[in-house]
């Protein structure tokens, strides 16, 4: 099994090298590659000085389009599982022998590291709870399922949605939508509870001000995503 | 009714358009699929300064005061249809850029890594084993 830990990273300079070493010492069975979307930090410098695994997007292309980079790669290499982990210290890599170990047992086609199973660590700010509560609200009205961390950006794929996710992959905000998608194509999604850390260095991508049109469009993208098949 | 001195200014300014966009698609700046595009609206609004009459049963029917809003109220529509099928191609061509720029970043990858194997991307063969 080749199993490869794909971390997007913008400006991540402050916390890249703790979560590399997070992922060689806690997750040694996996490979890892870090994609650099047009960091306007030391980001770059930093992957070459320390010999890491990278891509350099020529352009910037969000958060979307660096994730599914990921998942190309991923699909071009033969791995088996890709998992979606956050280069900003929120996520533990203890976790992640474990959600490929859910994802053989229950045959899942994706593992999401969900918060709020155990609701224990950091829990995000109450204003984020209530959108994610809502977005867990409107999956369950458009498929039926449960997921309790929707926004979650440690997702573990196989390589099923892989190619799936190499041919389409929405640009911003993807998690919420993507879910949608598969879950209305009848994959089988699980969740396995995690605990996460306050972010590091860096800020959210999702700020207030933005987070009226962040609502909104993945909202509205999640309807979609249930009308398109 | 329209008065001779707007019906010839419209006229005026069409054909200018008009000239420019075939200047333009000879300079090769605009690909003939969007020429054509401002060309028929350019058209249709010349034929419509033209024959101001034939307006005049349209405006009834749409309950348009004049024909003078009549052509405005074309023009514009049909202005529309050209902006917003440029959102579709602008789309396109972002998704062929995603996709171009994920595909150099990985070959970049593969190229420092010593690795020269050319990968088919052919649907389900996309990720030979290695």
């Amino acid at each position: 099994m080749k199993k490869l830990v794909i971390i997007p990273a913008f400006n991540e300079e402050g916390n890249l090298e703790k979560t590399i070493r997070d992922i060689k010492e806690n997750a040694p069975a996996f490979d890892y590659v870090i994609i650099n979307d047009c960091s306007t930090d030391g980001t770059l410098a930093m992957c070459r000085r320390h010999g890491f695994s990278y891509l350099n997007l020529p352009v910037n292309l969000g958060i979307g389009g660096a994730v599914q980079t990921g998942y190309r790669y991923a699909y071009y290499h033969g791995y088996d599982i890709a998992v979606q982990f956050d280069g900003d210290g929120q996520h533990s890599a203890s976790y992640l022998p474990e959600m490929a170990k859910q994802m053989e047992e229950t045959e899942s086609d994706m593992v999401i590291g969900s918060r709020f199973i155990t609701k224990e660590g950091f829990q995000s700010s109450s204003l984020r709870r209530v959108g994610i509560r809502y977005f867990t609200l409107l999956i369950r009205i458009l498929t039926g399922k449960k997921i309790t961390d929707p926004t979650s950006g440690m997702r573990m794929i196989n390589r099923k949605l892989m190619e799936k996710f190499t041919e389409e992959y929405p640009k911003d905000y993807p998690e919420p939508e993507s879910v949608v998608t598969i879950l209305s194509e009848k994959h089988r999604v699980t969740e396995m509870p995690v605990i996460m850390h306050e972010r590091g260095e860096g800020n959210s991508s999702i700020s207030l001000r933005n987070g009226v049109y962040y609502m909104v469009k993945v909202s509205f993208a999640m309807v979609i995503a249930r009308m398109k098949r | 009714m329209m008065s001779l001195r707007l019906q010839l200014g419209i006229i005026f300014i069409m054909l200018v358009v008009a000239g420019s966009i075939v200047h333009f698609l000879r300079r090769k700046r605009i690909d003939f699929r969007y020429a054509l595009a401002w060309l028929f609206v350019d058209i249709i609004i010349i034929v419509m300064a033209i024959f101001p009459q034939a307006m005049v049963g349209l405006s009834d029917i749409l309950g348009v005061a004049s024909p003078v809003n009549m052509v405005l109220f074309v023009g514009l529509c049909l202005a529309l249809v050209v902006i917003f099928s440029l959102s579709m191609s602008v789309s396109r061509l972002a998704d062929k850029v995603r996709k171009l720029s994920q595909e150099i970043a990985i070959i970049r990858k593969d190229m420092f890594d010593g690795d020269n194997r050319v990968r088919e991307e052919i649907k389900g063969n996309g990720g030979e084993a290695e």
